[in-house]
């Protein structure tokens, strides 16, 4: 009994580490790595190639992909194979070199990824199944950023060239409704339930609260200094926008429509993510080579932990 | 005839010099530099260089006697120059005590209603030494809490409110008698203080926790806060009370608040590492020294948004406007 006790557990010991593996955050450095990092154990797993200049990061909503936009020749978007850690597909979009300054949003039964790059026009619709190019849509815009409805059916689509909000259907694949919009829009993210959409305007430092039915801007909430990324707990309790050039996380309660807490980062953070209870925030600070630690609960921040050059988004995998 | 020409001519003269000598200036100490530069605020020009011994920090005005007092690291018992505000020269130099401990030249400068009492609060040495300004001498050393920052008084001048930042506690010093009266504790780092314009409240700046708290004065009570940037260290209310400007110094940026309802209504990104601040009220001007860019931010009040630099030397600390 003592024995088969202690093999069960030896068993236990050698295999936890590499379930362990696959669980927890990965970080994208523009400098064309990827880091693993094991936020449990605190440490820096890997870095691994991820092609030049990669900016963006997304998790499929089944946590067995990541897809990474960059700004390779041909093929700019790879995905990695979580559980193999490998890079499974690579596949070719826009042409030509331009910084891989990619927007994601997966459907949310994993079948479909839709792509927005700054620098293109158009939109790319990507079968999951095969990591096939299916379709390349013209939209002629410029955007800055993008969320997907909570029933799939809609693109919100945030653009810079003219000021606008847009709402893509993508059944009928048009734009469903425009509206132009005062402010220089970085990000843009839907609340849980689908109500609200949360957009920031770096130019104002400012979160534009807007009803996501009639568009109509409910309240603005003043920031840091050019809020650039947001990320929202999933009761929608609490929103979090990382603001550059004040080195600071703030902590908006959605409810109240007001900031309740600002929390010092590193130098010009940019990507800000949570674990999946929502009790930690992790924010890339880009110019400083670290990420952030936060302790949501305490409001502060607990550790840093040192990337790749140039960190600019990162995901969570639980 | 010739008589009244000339009598015309000589005031019509005086009418002019009067209208040119009406000028703001801005004086602004330079910590890593040993000097005080003085600006013409409407032409934005260096007119003058004073120098005030090594790491001029704060400067207050005697407005009855045209002086200002400026803190400096100086040597044992010499830590203040006092400047003839019209033509800039140090006048005095008076030894207040001996045995001062030379860290930096921190010390924060307060003047009575009267202009009889100069309050200055030595940051490192945590104690208010109380000059009397007829004879610049000491008549009485307070010990304060760890770390005291600026002080403030209550608009009748009977109080002067410390914050304390490393002891998180609000001294109140009864300044009739000179005798701590009361004391405010709260959780984190009070970084500066100011009353509202009703007297019943006080602002304070929680520099650890980011937050610009409103404590009603009756019951001590924290009753409201604002959320502001990185380290907050220094705070103005508008002339007309109703606005609040905080200094965010490690978010080189401004957070300007409503005094009344507390909300937060802008966020102005200012140079690197904001610190001294003044307004002036006749233009609507705020002054913010960039002590880590050698600049100084000037913002229109009226619209709450940046107008421009001016470039200065390095390390500007603090400021005053004077009107001549």
């Amino acid at each position: 009994m003592n024995i088969k006790k202690t093999i069960f557990l030896i068993i236990i010991a050698v295999t936890a580490p590499s379930f362990a593996q696959a669980k927890g955050l990965y970080v994208v450095n523009e400098s064309g790595t990827i880091n693993f990092i094991d936020t449990l154990s605190e440490i820096v797993v890997k870095e691994i190639p991820s092609g030049s200049s990669s900016i963006n990061i997304a998790a499929d909503p089944s946590n067995r992909y990541i897809v990474i936009g960059n700004g390779e020749e041909n093929e700019k978007i790879w995905v990695l194979d979580i559980q193999n850690e490998r890079i499974a597909a690579k596949i070719p979009v826009m042409k030509g070199k331009k910084a891989g300054f990619f927007f994601f949003a997966f459907s949310k039964d994993s079948t479909r990824l839709f792509v927005l790059n700054r620098y293109s026009p158009e939109l790319y619709v990507i079968s999951v199944d095969d990591w096939r190019l299916i379709k390349t849509i013209p939209l002629n815009l410029t955007p800055e950023g993008m969320a997907i409805s909570s029933d799939s059916r809609f693109l919100y689509i945030i653009n810079r060239a003219f000021p606008a909000l847009i709402i893509f259907n993508l059944d009928t694949e048009k734009v469903e409704k425009s509206a132009n919009m005062e402010g220089a829009f970085s990000s843009i993210i839907n609340s849980p339930d689908g109500k609200v959409l949360y957009v920031a305007d770096k130019s104002a430092s400012k979160i534009l609260v807007i009803d996501a039915a009639t568009f109509e801007v409910l309240k603005d909430i003043v920031t840091g200094t050019e809020p650039v990324d947001m990320a929202i707990t999933k009761d929608g309790r609490f929103l979090y926008a990382s603001c550059r050039f004040s080195y600071s996380l703030i902590v908006i309660d959605p409810v109240e429509m007001k900031a309740v807490a600002n929390i010092p980062v590193g130098i010009h953070p940019w990507g800000v993510t949570l674990n999946s209870d929502g009790t930690e925030a992790y924010v890339a600070n880009y110019n400083e080579n670290t990420i952030s630690i936060i302790n949501l609960k305490e409001k502060k921040e607990i550790y840093r932990l040192p990337t790749g050059k140039f960190p600019t988004r990162l995901v969570y995998v639980p | 005839m010739f008589l009244k020409i000339l009598l015309t001519a000589s005031f019509i003269i005086i009418f002019f010099i009067d209208i040119a000598s009406a000028k703001a200036l801005l004086y602004v100490t330079h910590e890593s530099k040993g000097k005080a530069l003085v600006y013409d605020a409407d032409s934005e020009k260096l007119i003058k260089n004073i120098s005030t011994g090594e790491s001029p920090f704060h400067l207050a005005l005697l407005p009855y006697k045209k002086l200002i007092a400026v803190s400096h690291k100086g040597a044992g018992a010499d830590y203040l120059k006092i400047i003839d505000a019209a033509s800039g020269k140090v006048k005095l130099a008076p030894s207040i005590i001996v045995g001062r401990y030379k860290k930096t030249g921190e010390v924060y400068l307060s003047i009575d209603n009267s202009g009889k009492k100069l309050y200055a609060i030595d940051s490192n040495m945590n104690y208010v030494d109380i000059i009397e300004t007829a004879k610049w001498k000491l008549t009485k050393r307070v010990m304060l809490g760890i770390q005291p920052k600026k002080g403030v008084f209550s608009s009748d001048g009977s109080t002067l409110v410390i914050p304390n930042l490393n002891s998180s506690n609000i001294i109140f010093l009864d300044t009739l008698k000179d005798k701590i009266s009361r004391n405010i504790k709260i959780n984190g780092q009070p970084s500066a203080a100011a009353f509202s314009h009703d007297g019943k409240r006080l602002f304070i700046l929680d520099k650890e926790n980011s937050f610009l708290l409103f404590i009603d004065l009756q019951s001590g009570n924290i009753i409201e806060k604002a959320v502001v940037g990185n380290e907050p260290v220094n705070l103005l209310l508008s002339p007309d009370g109703n606005t609040i400007y905080v200094a965010n110094y490690a978010s080189n940026s401004l957070s300007v608040i409503n005094a009344k309802t507390m909300d937060v209504i802008t966020n102005i990104a200012v140079g690197i590492q904001p610190f001294g601040m003044a307004v002036d009220d006749k233009t609507g001007r705020l002054y913010v020294c960039n002590y880590g860019e050698a600049s100084i931010s000037i913002i229109d009040t009226k619209t709450n948004s940046g107008i421009r630099k001016i470039p200065t030397d390095a390390a500007p600390t603090n400021l005053i406007i004077v009107r001549e």
